[in-house]
């Protein structure tokens, strides 16, 4: 049995996959690879399209014949599993961050994401000093490491608290965890800034 | 069938290999699975490959809301298979083949 294609797993496969997607006909943006743009016959902008692996967000203009024309081709193209328009939802998903239009513009959060991290559990009567033991710090680990990805996505607030804890990790006391557990807790109640 | 040690074979000079029904040694327990270990001797093998950044999604996004475009959430199913062919030679042997040299002439 040989492979002809690449498979999931292999580590060259979505270098492979970005080698076709590359060359589907749009125009690559210099500073950013995953950026791609189309323009009409007139050299006018009318279409946009974000790559991260197999996720693609795009944007055109519905009324350019040549974006329309782009879209047919790249449905004819690809086998899509989604294909979802703003229209026909209130909320999109692009890379677990979901994307909500309201009157004055796109909202991005990750709510569901953030609802699935678990604080670490501390004992109430515990001394704020008190040295971590290393099961505590694995969970401090756990929870910096889940907030990390929200901090340089869509809740750029969290980015200094986790970065000053992130730095306690190895000598982490009482006090830095429940820090986390209320950076946390400050994460959840303001996904939606 | 020998359960006791994973079946394995190396048939190319940029390797991979795989086998059919591996036994882990340390926790004895049988898997049912084919194991492709395309990772092995990667060597200078070229693998990156970027995904958008936040900049330039929040510049779409920007650039779409105020020309009011249409935005659109697609998602490829089994994007990897729309990839570029094989550029190594990549396979697997089947146990009952293993006592055989594999050639690349023997495959289908």
């Amino acid at each position: 049995m040989r492979l002809l294609k690449p498979v999931y797993g292999q580590a060259d496969a979505p270098r492979a996959w970005y080698q076709v997607a590359k060359k589907v006909g749009f125009s690559q943006h210099k500073l950013d690879g995953c950026l791609f743009r189309l323009f009409d016959s007139e050299g006018c902008l009318c279409c946009l399209v974000g790559l991260h692996v197999d996720d693609m967000l795009i944007s055109g203009n519905p009324q350019s014949e040549c974006y329309l024309t782009a879209k047919k081709l790249l449905r004819e193209k690809f086998n899509f599993k989604h294909w979802t328009h703003t229209n026909e939802r209130e909320k999109l998903d692009f890379c677990g961050c979901s994307l909500v239009k309201t009157p004055y513009g796109y909202q991005l959060g990750q709510p569901e994401y953030f609802s699935k991290i678990k604080p670490i559990t501390i004992d109430p009567k515990r001394r704020d000093t008190a040295m971590a033991s290393q099961n505590e710090i694995s969970a401090l680990r756990a929870v910096l490491g889940a907030l990390q990805r929200p901090s340089t996505q869509t809740s750029p607030q969290l980015g200094a608290t986790v970065s000053l804890l992130s730095g306690q990790i190895t000598a982490a006391t009482t006090e830095d965890l429940r820090d986390a557990n209320k950076a946390l807790k400050f994460a959840k109640m303001n996904n939606d800034v | 069938m020998n359960l006791k040690r994973p079946l394995r074979a190396e048939f190319s000079k940029h390797v991979l290999f795989l086998s059919g029904l591996m036994m882990e040694k340390e926790a004895q327990k049988q898997k049912h699975a084919w194991c492709y270990k395309g990772t092995l001797t990667l060597g200078s093998l070229e693998t990156s490959s970027p995904a958008v950044n936040r900049t330039s999604r929040q510049v779409l996004l920007s650039i779409g809301d105020l020309k009011d475009w249409e935005f659109l959430f697609a998602d490829v199913a089994t994007a990897f298979l729309h990839g570029e062919d094989q550029s190594r030679e990549l396979g697997a042997v089947f146990p009952e083949m293993h006592a055989t040299s594999w050639t690349s002439s023997q495959t289908p």
